[in-house]
């Protein structure tokens, strides 16, 4: 049995308890934010080994509110002219670039201060990526779509120097893991040189790190696949369950959700360095808690379809903040039982 | 100089005010009545915006769509709501029409009538006075975005949106409606849908290339063809329509362009293809925009010409 292969983790974010997201806008950026938000976190680590989670991320994200909008309004550059809709009733603040992007303030800085003096578990910081912040941006400044996510990554490679700087505090020369946030990367799939070049410049010259990439929801993760030879990360945290059955089996019929990992493979077969997956296997859209056997099985047909299980991590699709905490722990829970129980195999 | 008629359409943002109330009425702590009256409210507001800024022809804002399919997705029978989808390359999401079977009428839609995921109809809020045009997707745009599980081929499926549009549409007192095209309209034929929809009173609204031939297609010239400024595509539009429109006002920036400028632009376009008359609007619908830039891109589309 080996303990090393199928390591389960976070995606990111989790659902903040009550007495954190009411007050969250009111008191942000004020004492009591930082006694609740600390709390929070170490409520949320507890419960993510009490599920067994082996990485636990930076417990749930609670020293942020949103994805974009924590990182936009670290930067300056941005001017905030109001809400744009999302989906249905559904709204986010959309910022609009009308100067040089700078780093106004570290962002997640202090998070990682205090997840460092909490745990000596494994961790792993997403932070969002230089293609979605400027895709998620109106772009009043810059020359083109390019310039501006170059210009993110600037900003976002000077806060990974800073965060290795304090995890080295602590942790001295273990590996960093940092994980780009790209929901929007392959939106725009004739902009995947804009993706991937924006990316590697988010780690350019930085060591002591094992960057990934988290995208989720695209609608062909081959344009992904194809920019692995230029693409320097060490591996996919991907979403997958979302789109897979709850039927049972292994073959490709009974798990439609992981087909197209067999693109991945073929691809990933051509690199001198191979790539691992996170494979999505609980989706956060639901309630419906995924039953272990379910996820062994979504686990076995990855393991067909990439050939070696080393190549394989075990996450959910993505940030489980969409599901209430008793939700989140039951799905991670059973992600975890399914491992070990699979692990027996290996 | 040529002549410049001022357009706006579709979604528009919504007030901060309106979106709490939403919010309220999704949590069933604001009754789809009370709701109802703020939509009206919120409309002659957006109304008297239009006309204050000089507007010449403007759509409902459909401050009640939650996406531009859902309430005539909701209002037809033989489609069923399907997941949340990305919309386009945009960062919005819309739930995916999911054409099952034969498209029907099967509620009125211009009376009050309380929906679970949407808002309270009727449609349209808009006096239906001159000037006042009644919003629809496309066909193009409604095949393209549209989860086609009955497995219709393009024309047959929107002969049957056309009718059923033709239906939709004489309940209300319109003279004239804006076809929105998100997607380009290729070479498909139009036929099939402008039977039951006549292209004379017809703003077509569209996007990236246009094809004479595909206009053609439609059997009659439209009141306007909306385009962008390529020369090849303004050819077109200008060929098939009575008044040609073009699209210069970028609903997808924040930056606000000059009026100056485009009147210049226009003027020397109208020369160029001999054009005495224009519509101008902006790129896409306004909702992808904060309100407050919204309603400046409105009010500077008011003093293009000036």
């Amino acid at each position: 049995m080996s303990e090393n292969i199928f390591i389960t983790q976070e995606i990111g974010s989790f659902r903040k308890p009550d007495y954190l997201s009411k007050k969250f806008h009111t008191i942000e950026g004020q004492n009591e934010f930082y006694e609740l938000a600390r709390k929070a976190t170490v409520e949320t680590i507890d419960l993510f080994e009490k599920a067994g989670l082996e990485n636990l991320g930076v417990g749930g994200e609670m020293f942020r509110w949103e994805m974009y909008e924590h990182l936009a309004s670290n930067v300056g550059g941005l001017e905030f002219y109001g809400m744009v809709r999302s989906f249905d009733n559904r709204y986010y603040r959309k910022g609009s670039v009308v100067s040089e992007i700078t780093r106004k303030n570290p962002f997640h800085v202090d998070e990682l201060e205090y997840l460092l003096s909490q745990t000596k578990g494994k961790l792993k910081v997403p932070i969002t990526g230089p293609y979605t912040m400027m895709d998620w941006s109106f772009n009043e400044f810059y020359k083109d779509r390019r310039e501006l996510a170059n210009a993110y990554a600037d900003v976002i490679n000077q806060e990974i120097r800073e965060l290795k700087k304090v995890w080295e505090k602590t942790r001295g020369n273990e590996i960093l893991e940092i994980q780009i946030d790209e929901p929007a990367a392959t939106t725009h799939p004739d902009e995947m040189d804009i993706v991937t070049e924006s990316v590697n410049r988010s780690f350019e010259g930085i060591t002591g790190i094992e960057p990934t990439i988290h995208v989720c929801y695209s609608v062909d993760y081959r344009y992904l696949y194809n920019t692995l030879h230029e693409l320097k990360v060490k591996g996919l945290n991907l979403e997958y369950a979302n789109r897979d059955k709850y039927s049972r089996g292994t073959s490709l019929d009974q798990r439609p959700g992981y087909a197209d990992l067999k693109a991945f493979n073929e691809v990933n077969q051509t690199l001198n360095e191979k790539k691992f997956i996170g494979l999505g296997v609980t989706d956060v859209h639901v309630d419906f808690v995924e039953p272990a056997d379910l996820i062994k099985d979504r686990i076995e047909a990855a393991v067909k379809l990439v050939e070696d299980p080393n190549l394989l991590r075990i996450n959910p699709d993505c940030g489980l903040r969409t599901r209430s905490r008793q939700v989140g722990f039951d799905k991670l829970k059973n992600m975890v039982d399914a491992v070990k129980d699979l692990r027996k195999s290996y | 100089m040529a002549e410049i008629l001022k357009l706006t359409y579709g979604t528009f943002p919504k007030t901060e005010k309106l979106r709490v109330r939403i919010g309220r009425w999704e949590r069933k702590i604001l009754s789809a009545k009370e709701l109802e009256a703020l939509i009206q409210e919120e409309t002659d507001q957006f109304q008297k915006l239009a006309r204050d800024s000089g507007i010449s022809a403007f759509t409902d804002p459909l401050f009640n769509w939650y996406d531009i399919f859902r309430p005539i997705s909701l209002l037809s029978g033989g489609i069923e709501l399907g997941p949340l989808t990305r919309y386009g390359e945009t960062n919005t999401f819309y739930r995916l029409p999911e054409v099952r079977g034969e498209l029907s009428l099967t509620a009125s839609p211009d009376v009050y009538l309380e929906l679970k995921e949407n808002p309270p109809l009727p449609l349209y809020h808009i006096d239906q006075g001159p000037n006042r045009l009644a919003f629809v997707p496309g066909p193009v745009t409604f095949f393209h975005f549209c989860g086609n599980i009955a497995g219709n081929n393009f024309e047959a499926f929107s002969e049957k949106l056309g009718k059923l549009y033709g239906k939709l549409l004489s309940s209300f007192r319109f003279q004239k409606v804006l076809v929105f095209e998100s997607v380009p309209l290729g070479q498909h034929n139009l036929g099939q849908f402008f039977k039951s929809v006549d292209p004379e009173n017809v703003i077509l609204v569209t996007t990236g290339k246009l094809e004479e031939k595909t206009l053609e297609t439609a059997g009659k010239k439209f009141h306007s063809v909306v385009t962008n400024a390529e020369k090849e595509n303004l050819k077109a539009a200008a060929g098939h329509s009575s008044i040609p429109g073009l699209a210069l006002i970028d609903a997808h920036n924040t930056k606000l362009e000059d009026p100056k400028a485009i009147t210049e632009k226009i003027n020397a376009l109208g020369k160029e293809h001999n054009i005495s008359k224009f519509y101008v609007t902006h790129s896409d619908y306004l909702d992808f925009l904060p309100r407050k830039i919204a309603e400046k891109k409105v009010q500077l589309i008011g003093k293009v010409g000036e």
